[in-house]
C-alpha cells in the first residue's frame, strides 16, 4: 500500500514541478512506481488520477504543439494546487483560526480540523486576538450541512425522510437554495416541484441523512428571498387577537404585530399561520390570555379545556 | 470530501500536508505532530519514512526530500514542490465562512474593528469556493446584548439584565457577573453569579431582553464570589428536585415529540395504543404548562397534585370564556 502512496506523491510533486504538459510516457518514465507491461501502467496511471482528483487535486490535460494535437500531456497548476486566500495578515490568520476552532465538537470539526493544519502550515505567525475563550456548539449540528450547501452551490437537488406534524416519516425530492439558522433551528429553503413553489424545512425534521439527487440547471433561485422575515412573517393576513395580562406571555408578544394597551391587560394582533399552534400557546399560558377571535380558536380551547378536565378528573 | 476517502488516499492526503505544515515549523516534535493530525507517533513516523522516498524524478539524493526526525524532532529540507498548504476544499471553505459568521456575532464593542476583517474575508472565501451568500448561521442573538455581555466577562464587571424566565413567565431585573458563554443543543446560555438570588445561575441569551452597564467607578471589581467548580457543575442538572412524572398519549403529534423530547421513545412504541411514557422534570409548572399545552392528546397520570392543578387550570381557564 505504501508503494502505492509513494507514488502517488511522486505523480503529484513531478506533475506540479513540471512547467510544461508531461506525456504519459515521459511519466512512466521518471516518475518512481510505475512497473509492469504498457497496459498495467496505463491502468495504474487512470486510477491515480482518479484518486488525485478525489484529494481535489485538479490535473490539466493539453499538449505541447497546439498546431498538431499529437500526445496529451499533464501537468498540475501551481496556483490551483496551492491555498489562495491573498496575503493574510497575522490578525486575519487568528480571526480564521479562531472560526475553524468553534466546530470543536460539531458538525463540521473534521473539515475544520484540516483547515486549522493548513493555515498552521502558511508560515504566518498568529497574532493573539484578545477575545474571551469561548466553547460554541453549533445549532443543530448536522451533517447535513455540508452535502445541503454544496447541492446549493451546484443546483442539485436533494432527498431526505421528513417528519410531517403528524410524526409521519415522508420523502421529499427538493432543491434546496438556502440555508439559515433560526431561534437555534437550521432550516432549509427549498424549491419544491411537486407544489412549484418554495417550502420551508427544518433539519432537525429529517430523520436519516440527506442525499444528493440530479443537477438541475434550469433552477433559478427566488430573487429576493429573505430567509428572515420567511420565517417570522407569515404570509398569512388573518390575525387572532390575544388579551394578555401585563408583563406577561413574552411569547406572544414576540410573535405580534400590535399592542393595544387595555388597562390591565394588553390587547395583541397575532397572524395566524396554524390554529393548532395559537391554541397551545393560549393554553401555555393559563390564566395570563384570553382569546377574543377568531371564534373557531376559541371553540377549539373551550373544546380542549373541556376535555382536558375529564382526561384529568 | 474526507469521510468517503479510503484510507490510503487519506494518508496521501496527510503526506502532503505534512510537508507544508513543517516547512512552516521546523524543528517540531513528533509528539506534538501527532497530537495535531490527529494520529499515533508511530504512524507520523512511518509517514515520515514514507515520505522520505518522495521527490522530484531523478530521485537521486539532490532530487528527494531531506527528513531529519531521529532525535524525535522533525526538520526538512528541500521540499520546495509542496512547501504551500493545498488549496481549501469547500468542506473547510464552509467551516470557515460560517465559523466566521458565527465569531462576527461575538466581537466585543470595543474590538469592532475586526468585523471589517472579517467582512473582507468572508468575500474572499465566498469568492474563491463559491460557497453560496445564501448560507448563514446565525443565533439570532440580540446584537445589542452579546457585545456586552461579553464585555463584561473580559473585565469582569458586573451588569444589568432583563430576563424573561420561561416556565414562569416573568420578567425580572437582575445584577449578574458574567462568567462564561457556551452553546448547548443550538442555544446560547451564560453562566454568571446573579445577586437578586445570590447563587451561580445558568440564563438563556435570546431570553436577555436588555441589558445596561452599571454605574461602577472605573477599576472596581465584581464583589462575585469565586465560582465553587464542583457545585457548579452540578447546578443546572442537580439530581434533587427532579420529578418524575407520567403521561399517556392518545395522538402523537409532531409537537408533542418535540415539546417533550421523546422522539425516540415513539419510534420504539410504535405499536402500542395509548403510550404510556415516564419522564423527569425539574419543574412542576413546566409539567403543566407543558400537559396544558399539548390541548387533549395528552394525559398526565402521575404525580396527583400535578395532575390536580392541571384540572383545577382547566377549569379555572374555561371559566374565563364561559363566563
Amino acid at each position: 500500500m505504501s508503494r502505492k502512496i509513494e507514488r502517488l506523491v511522486n505523480l503529484t510533486i513531478a506533475l506540479l514541478a513540471t512547467k510544461r504538459f508531461l506525456t504519459k510516457s515521459e511519466i512512466f518514465r521518471t516518475v518512481e512506481g510505475y512497473e509492469g507491461s504498457d497496459e498495467t501502467k496505463e491502468r495504474m496511471f487512470e486510477r491515480d488520477k482518479d484518486d488525485l482528483r478525489a484529494l481535489g487535486i485538479e490535473i490539466e490535460v493539453g499538449s505541447f504543439d497546439p498546431v498538431f494535437l499529437d500526445e496529451a500531456g499533464y501537468r498540475i497548476d501551481q496556483a490551483s494546487y496551492q491555498m489562495d486566500l491573498g496575503i493574510l495578515t497575522p490578525k486575519e490568520v487568528s480571526l480564521l483560526s479562531l472560526a475553524a476552532q468553534s466546530w470543536q465538537g460539531a458538525a463540521l470539526d473534521q473539515p475544520a480540523h484540516q483547515i486549522l493544519i493548513k493555515l498552521r502550515s502558511i508560515g504566518i505567525p498568529v497574532d493573539e486576538l484578545e477575545l474571551p475563550a469561548m466553547s460554541s456548539r453549533l445549532a443543530n449540528s448536522s451533517e447535513d450541512i455540508a452535502t445541503i450547501s454544496s447541492a446549493i452551490s451546484e443546483k442539485s437537488s436533494i432527498v431526505f425522510h421528513y417528519r410531517s406534524s403528524d410524526f409521519q416519516n415522508q420523502i421529499r425530492t427538493v432543491i434546496p437554495f438556502a440555508l439559515a439558522t433560526h431561534e437555534g433551528f437550521w432550516y432549509v429553503a427549498c424549491f419544491d416541484p411537486s407544489v412549484e413553489n418554495v417550502r420551508i424545512f427544518r433539519l432537525d425534521r429529517i430523520s436519516g441523512h440527506v442525499s444528493k439527487g440530479s443537477i438541475n440547471n434550469q433552477f433559478q433561485t427566488p430573487a429576493n428571498f429573505d430567509f428572515r422575515s420567511a420565517l417570522t412573517q407569515s404570509q398569512s393576513n388573518s390575525v387572532a387577537i390575544f388579551d394578555v395580562r401585563k408583563a406577561k406571555g413574552q411569547l406572544l408578544r414576540n410573535l405580534a404585530v400590535s399592542v393595544k394597551d387595555l388597562g390591565e391587560w394588553d390587547q395583541l394582533e397575532i397572524p395566524i399561520v396554524s390554529l393548532e399552534n395559537l391554541r397551545s400557546l393560549a393554553l401555555w399560558h393559563r390564566e395570563d390570555v384570553i382569546v377574543r377571535s377568531p371564534n373557531q380558536l376559541i371553540e377549539m380551547i373551550v373544546d380542549s379545556l373541556k376535555k382536558i378536565m375529564v382526561a384529568h378528573e | 470530501m474526507s469521510k468517503s476517502l479510503s484510507a490510503p488516499l487519506l494518508r496521501t492526503a496527510r503526506l502532503l500536508d505534512l510537508v507544508p505544515y513543517l516547512h512552516a515549523n521546523q524543528g517540531i516534535s513528533i509528539k506534538r505532530l501527532a497530537d495535531e493530525f490527529g494520529v499515533s507517533q508511530s504512524q507520523i513516523e512511518s509517514d515520515l519514512t514514507t515520505l522520505w522516498m518522495c521527490g522530484l524524478p531523478g530521485y537521486t539524493p539532490l532530487e528527494l526530500m531531506d527528513l531529519e526526525f531521529e532525535s524525535g524532532f522533525v526538520t526538512i529540507r528541500n521540499a520546495i514542490t509542496l512547501a504551500k498548504p493545498r488549496k481549501i476544499s469547500f468542506e473547510e471553505g464552509l467551516a470557515l465562512l460560517l465559523g466566521l459568521q458565527l465569531l462576527q456575532q461575538r466581537i466585543p464593542s470595543d474590538r469592532q474593528d475586526l468585523n471589517e476583517d472579517i467582512d473582507s474575508l468572508s468575500g474572499r472565501l465566498s469568492l474563491t469556493l463559491g460557497v453560496p451568500k445564501t448560507v448563514r448561521i446565525s443565533n439570532d442573538l440580540n446584537p445589542e446584548v452579546v457585545p456586552r455581555l461579553i464585555q463584561s466577562m473580559k473585565g469582569s464587571t458586573d451588569i444589568e439584565i432583563v430576563y424573561h424566565s420561561l416556565y414562569s413567565d416573568n420578567i425580572s431585573t437582575r445584577r449578574i457577573n458574567p462568567q462564561s458563554m457556551y452553546e448547548e443543543s443550538g442555544r446560547s446560555y451564560i453562566k454568571a453569579f446573579c445577586y437578586l438570588s445570590n447563587s451561580y445561575r445558568v440564563f438563556r441569551v435570546d431570553r436577555i431582553l436588555s441589558c445596561k452597564d452599571l454605574d461602577i467607578p472605573e477599576g472596581h471589581k465584581s464583589e462575585a464570589p469565586i465560582p465553587n467548580m464542583v457545585k457548579d457543575g452540578l447546578s443546572k442538572h442537580s439530581k434533587n428536585g427532579e420529578i418524575t412524572y407520567v403521561i399517556e398519549i392518545a395522538t402523537v403529534t409532531r409537537d408533542i415529540a418535540e415539546r417533550f423530547g421523546i422522539h425516540t421513545i415513539l419510534q420504539e412504541k410504535e405499536n402500542e395504543a395509548p403510550k404510556v411514557i415516564e419522564l423527569a422534570s425539574f419543574s412542576h409548572l413546566w409539567i403543566e404548562r407543558a400537559v396544558l399545552a399539548s390541548a387533549s392528546d395528552v394525559e398526565l397520570s402521575k404525580p396527583a397534585d400535578i395532575r390536580q392543578d392541571i384540572y383545577d387550570r382547566a377549569k379555572s381557564v374555561l371559566n374565563l370564556y364561559t363566563s
